[in-house]
């Protein structure tokens, strides 16, 4: 599964970027392979989405996320 | 004094560091809660214990491997060795996002940089139960730490205190291979577990949450955006209208003051005909410019501006861009030139060029003084179902065409200019913040400044230049007796004749010409020539310039010369022509030669030409 399929609100972790460069560019946000993150939003054209971690705020565009592998978390 | 310091600041984007730059200096940078507001080094100095203080404020950063050009100018400077480089760096991290803000200040202290940490914000974490164990950490870090609020001006003197005691180092930068990132959080989330608690009472409930359910939210989100845009326009117009006439008709009564308590002369005539209008052209629009700061301002501290950019997003990659190139265009509102400089933020080359390509099409507070003369002169000062100002509804429509045709010409450059994307869109969402009126305020101030200093500069040049050339011609030249010189016979006059063939199919007479000519350098002096052009014909009558163009009539044909089909004309005209060198210049800087200024000022100047024509001909 991917950050672009994750349904708003429901955190999830992170197994693998796909992608080199945003890999690296998110790695300098704290975001990395295992770190948990949270789609808060999205902008109302239903892009760019809104990622939350670590108390950051991130907009992230979904072409950009289908390169997130995630795995969902269980509902606390 | 005996010695000196060079001390720098570094950080992320959005820290606080202009804001502590500020506090240090005394100084006015511009700060605003979105990331990217500084684009290039600035410095500044204070004296403490008498030594002196050499500070630099940069760009803000998020690793030591840039990727913009305005992440390059800090990166550079962070690594420079060297007699030149910083002998201290005051890293500026925000209290409430330490894990984030963490991470270049290690990737720094890894590279070898001397450096202090200043917990910024301060205040805010306070207010949201967040504790710093600043002795623990300094402990853990083996570095100074300081928590200030840049914005409240706590712990500045502090701060001054450290940067005294510390010792000059010389830099032995390491030039071995940096953490990787991973190791670099390992850290930090070692750090946050030992030094930080969080007072649950006091836990932050999220006002900025309550805020963008409204801002993103899928219809009401647009409906907010565009409502503020027009308000603002709508504002501009109806609330300044009173300070405005009261500047113009204070400058008429010191007009006529100096008229008759100056003796006849070249002297009178230059500062009545010429300087006079040309200011008064310029500064009785300076409420309207407030105004528009203002708004500015607003949406810069608030924090909305990043949400803009979210909302656009959509938008701007219709035509190649992301929503990145929102920031450059909306501050193009204000001025063209910063904006084209804020650019440096956007790190794919080609979204940065096409950027700044289309950025002078977005009308600029000098059109401002072109557009409400010209509307004001095209509709009644009435009000639309009673609540909505016309004049208001034809300047916002103004700056829809304005943005529209930069959207148009992004979309056909975007089909021209091919490179690839390297740079994924990644945009940090600060929080709302409640604008701080000190800030708001300053803003306006500087902008206003600058503004007037700017256009004062250019508007008192060319209008001096425009008296001469008007009150004199050919005639003068020559030492043979002749009659005073009419605008008709003096240079400026044969210089709008010349071009009246030209211009004549847009609708415009000579007189025009010779205000379309002069205003090429700055469109802003236009308002200003056209008063000068009239004052010069008829000497003795001071009247506003409105009541004096909407008099105007065509001695040929007896019809109004300031039409319909005129007044559309130049407002398009005005609209879409490149006429500020000062861009020119800027264009010429950041993209590094004269190719792109002159094919922007070509492409400006045709469609320019075009519309008008078309506006002329249909009205
Ligand atoms: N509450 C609070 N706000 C602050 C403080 N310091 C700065 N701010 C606000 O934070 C925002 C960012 O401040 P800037 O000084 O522009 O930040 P910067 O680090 O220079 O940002 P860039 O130039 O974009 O890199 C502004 O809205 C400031 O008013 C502080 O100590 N407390
Ligand atoms: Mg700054």
């Amino acid at each position: 599964m991917n950050l672009a399929e994750l349904e708003i609100g429901r955190m999830a972790k992170i197994l693998e970027v796909k992608q080199a460069d945003l890999a690296n560019k998110l790695k300098e946000f704290g975001i990395f392979k295992g770190v948990q993150v949270r789609i808060l939003r999205a902008a109302p054209s239903g892009c760019p989405l809104v990622l939350e971690s670590g108390g950051m705020q991130l907009g992230l565009r979904k072409e950009d996320a289908v390169f997130v592998n995630i795995a969902k978390l269980e509902q606390v | 004094m005996s010695k000196s310091k060079r001390i720098a600041l570094a950080g992320n984007p959005n820290g606080g560091k202009s804001s502590l730059f500020n506090a240090l200096t005394g100084l006015n940078q511009k700060t605003g809660n979105l990331p990217g507001v500084t684009v290039e080094k600035k410095s500044g100095s204070y004296t403490y214990e008498n030594e002196k203080v050499d500070v630099t404020d940069v760009p803000g950063l998020y690793s030591l491997i840039a990727r913009s050009p305005d992440e390059l100018i800090s990166s550079n400077l962070i690594l420079q060795t060297g007699p030149e480089a910083p002998e201290l760096f005051v890293y500026v991290a925000d209290a409430t996002q330490l894990r984030k803000s963490l991470f270049l200040f290690l990737q720094m202290k890894a590279a070898g940089c001397p450096l202090i940490l200043t917990l910024n914000m301060s205040d805010l974490a306070l207010e949201r139960g967040i504790r710093i164990d600043t002795l623990k950490m300094e402990e853990f870090l083996g570095i100074p730490v300081l928590p200030v609020s840049a914005l409240k001006r706590k712990g500045i003197q502090e701060l001054k205190a450290l940067i005294h005691e510390t010792e000059p180092e010389t830099q032995t930068k390491a030039d071995q291979q940096l953490p990787e990132p991973e190791q670099i959080f390992e850290q930090i989330d070692q750090v946050m577990v030992e030094c930080i608690s969080w007072d649950q009472k006091l836990a932050f409930t999220s006002r900025s949450e309550k805020f963008d359910k409204w801002a993103m939210h899928p219809f009401i989100g647009y409906a907010l955006f565009f409502a503020f845009l027009f308000l603002m326009f709508q504002a501009v117009f109806s609330l300044a209208e009173f300070p405005m006439t009261w500047i113009e008709t204070a400058f008429i009564s010191l007009g006529e003051t100096l008229q008759s308590s100056l003796p006849e002369g070249p002297v009178r005539s230059l500062t009545i005909h010429g300087i006079l209008p040309g200011l008064s052209g310029v500064l009785m629009f300076l409420p309207q410019i407030a105004f528009l700061f203002f708004f500015l301002a607003i949406l810069e501290d608030s924090g909305y501006m990043v949400r803009a950019t979210l909302l656009m997003d959509r938008v701007m990659r219709r035509v190649g861009l992301n929503g990145r190139s929102v920031i450059p265009l909306i501050s193009g509102f204000a001025c063209a030139i910063p904006a084209i400089m804020s650019t440096r933020t956007i790190g794919n080359p080609r979204d940065r060029l096409i950027t700044m390509l289309i950025t002078p099409l977005i009308s600029c507070s000098a059109r401002l003084p072109v557009f409400i003369l010209l509307v004001s002169l095209l509709l009644p000062d009435e009000k639309w179902l009673g609540i909505f100002n016309y004049q208001g509804l034809a300047l916002t429509a103004l700056y829809l065409l304005g943005f529209l045709s930069a959207f148009g010409t992004a979309l056909v450059l975007n089909k021209g200019i091919k490179v690839k994307n390297v740079n994924p869109f990644l945009m940090e969402i600060p929080e709302y913040r409640f604008p701080h009126w000190r800030q708001v305020g300053m803003q306006i101030y500087e902008k206003c400044k600058s503004f007037v200093s700017e256009a004062g500069k250019i508007i008192l040049g060319i209008s001096i230049i425009l008296w001469a050339l008007s009150s004199y011609g050919p005639a003068d030249l020559s030492s043979a007796p002749h009659e005073e010189t009419t605008l008709e016979e003096s240079f400026a006059g044969k210089a709008g004749k010349f071009i009246e063939p030209v211009i004549a199919p847009l609708g415009y007479d000579w007189k025009i010409g010779i205000a379309i000519i002069s205003s090429f350098a700055a469109r802003e002096v236009f308002v200003g020539s056209m008063a000068t052009i009239y004052h010069i014909e008829d000497e003795e009558d001071m009247k506003r310039i409105k009541d004096r163009l909407s008099q105007e009539v065509n001695p040929e044909t007896g019809e109004k010369v300031f039409g319909t089909g005129t007044l559309v004309s130049l407002l398009l005209f005005y609209l879409f022509a490149l006429q500020c060198v000062s861009t020119l210049a800027v264009m010429r800087k950041e993209t590094g030669g004269w190719k792109w200024p002159m094919i922007q000022f070509a492409f400006m100047g045709i469609l320019a030409y075009c519309s008008a024509l078309l506006a002329n001909q249909l009205l």
